[in-house]
């Protein structure tokens, strides 16, 4: 999927945004990639008539090509735990630190 | 037949068995605005309840909702209000009707109504449908500082979606935010488990979690410590127990949200139509939430 990666310095300038829709907010999206802490949105917001004006003002956005959006959680000592793990739990014994994985195409690396 | 009129003021009116007629004079023409409804439905113009017209007033649609529409909002909403339930309702949502906007209003009051975030797709008659990705909706009612019927020992979720999401361990409704105190409301659909649970707090006893399939309607009353599921209007499994101390989210609820211990993050993918979040609903009560609106989904097709 196309994902526009956001500075981290223009998100909370885009989560302030006013637009004439003014029911419609945009909010980047926490995630990782190659290890490193990213924003992202879907690049096809680009495209969209209330958010167009306001994304294309960010000429520095990169669009990658994300084949996979894979959810990690890890306990409090940073140890990953399994997604069957947190079912058979019932979700929420265990507060824990989720982490959105971002990992790109083959053909966009 | 009575015609009376005021020549200086150029008005005229007359009723004719149930027929009304209205005209003005102008330039020496009378045109008559004729409202004739079918025989035996009354003279009198339809009255709509007063929660109808405020959902309905100017600013809360870009293009307003047909009288026929507005006749299908106000079966429902008096029906709802017959049945009880209405009143226990802090927000009421129907997604599926002709446009985005009037889809983000809330039935019960005009407060709450919804922000859509991150663009979620909207299709009249069907509703809104998450991305999976980055889309969801914030309802601005916030459990904590909002909720007038929804409480601690007294709450009811409910939620019908028409199409399923494909992504696994999703949250359709919810509050998003993590930390401590996280979310201890929340619906919750896992794709391969075909499950779905209500939690106002962090730790349910049992597995009397719904299954849900396309189209179907979700409700989940909790009273005290115990949480009733229904399943399109009707008991389903036993009753879970809550095991732990509760407490009442303070953070807005979500639809389509991310994840009740941190994030945000990835989001559900499926549709919504309907949503209701308010204080608890009995077995009857959530019986005629589900029917009502069922058959407001059912009829709402052809009103636009």
């Amino acid at each position: 999927m196309k994902t526009l990666i956001i500075p981290e310095d223009r998100v909370e300038k885009l989560r302030s945004m006013k637009f004439e829709k003014n029911w419609h907010t945009l909010n980047p999206v926490e995630g990782e990639l190659d290890g490193k802490p990213i924003y992202f949105l879907q690049a096809e917001l680009k495209d969209n008539e209330t958010f167009n004006e306001a994304l294309s003002d960010f000429e520095v956005c990169e669009i990658k090509d994300i084949e996979i959006f894979e959810d990690r959680y890890y306990d409090e000592k940073g140890a990953e735990i399994s997604e069957a793990k947190i079912v058979q739990d019932k979700l929420s014994k265990v507060e824990l630190v989720h982490k959105t994985i971002l990992i790109q195409s083959k053909l966009n690396i | 037949m009575n015609l009376t009129g005021n020549i200086e003021s150029k008005v005229l009116t007359a009723s004719l068995s149930g027929i009304s007629l209205t005209g003005n004079i102008s330039a020496r023409n009378l045109i008559c605005n004729v409202d004739a409804y079918e025989a035996g439905g009354g003279p009198t113009p339809p009255t709509y309840e007063p929660e109808t017209e405020i959902l309905c007033a100017e600013g809360r649609y870009t293009t307003a909702p047909s009288t026929a529409l507005k006749d299908l909002i106000n079966t429902t909403i008096k029906g709802l209000k017959d049945d009880g339930v209405f009143a226990k309702g802090d927000c009421l949502y129907f997604r599926n009707v002709h446009e985005e906007l009037f889809a983000c209003q809330n039935w019960i009051k005009n407060a709450h109504n919804s922000t859509l975030v991150n663009t979620p797709e909207f299709t009249p008659k069907i509703g809104f449908k998450g991305n999976g990705l980055t889309s969801y909706i914030d309802n601005n009612y916030n459990p904590y500082s909002d909720a007038l019927n929804f409480g601690l020992n007294s709450a009811t979720i409910a939620w019908m979606c028409p199409a399923l999401g494909t992504n696994n361990e999703r949250y359709i409704l919810g509050t998003l935010t993590g930390g401590a105190p996280a979310t201890y409301i929340i619906a919750y659909f896992k794709t391969a488990a075909n499950e779905v649970m209500f939690m106002n707090e962090k730790t349910l006893t049992g597995n009397n979690n719904v299954a849900m399939s396309a189209g179907s309607y979700i409700s989940y009353s909790k009273i005290n410590n115990g949480i009733q599921g229904y399943l399109n209007g009707y008991v389903s499994g036993g009753v879970d127990t809550v095991t732990t101390a509760d407490r009442i989210s303070i953070y807005d609820m979500f639809e389509f949200c991310g994840s009740h211990n941190t994030g945000p993050f990835v989001f559900y993918n499926g549709s919504l139509a309907f949503s209701f979040y308010g204080g608890a609903l009995n077995d009857a009560e959530s019986l005629a939430l589900y029917t009502r609106a069922k058959y407001f989904t059912d009829n709402v097709g052809g009103t636009f």
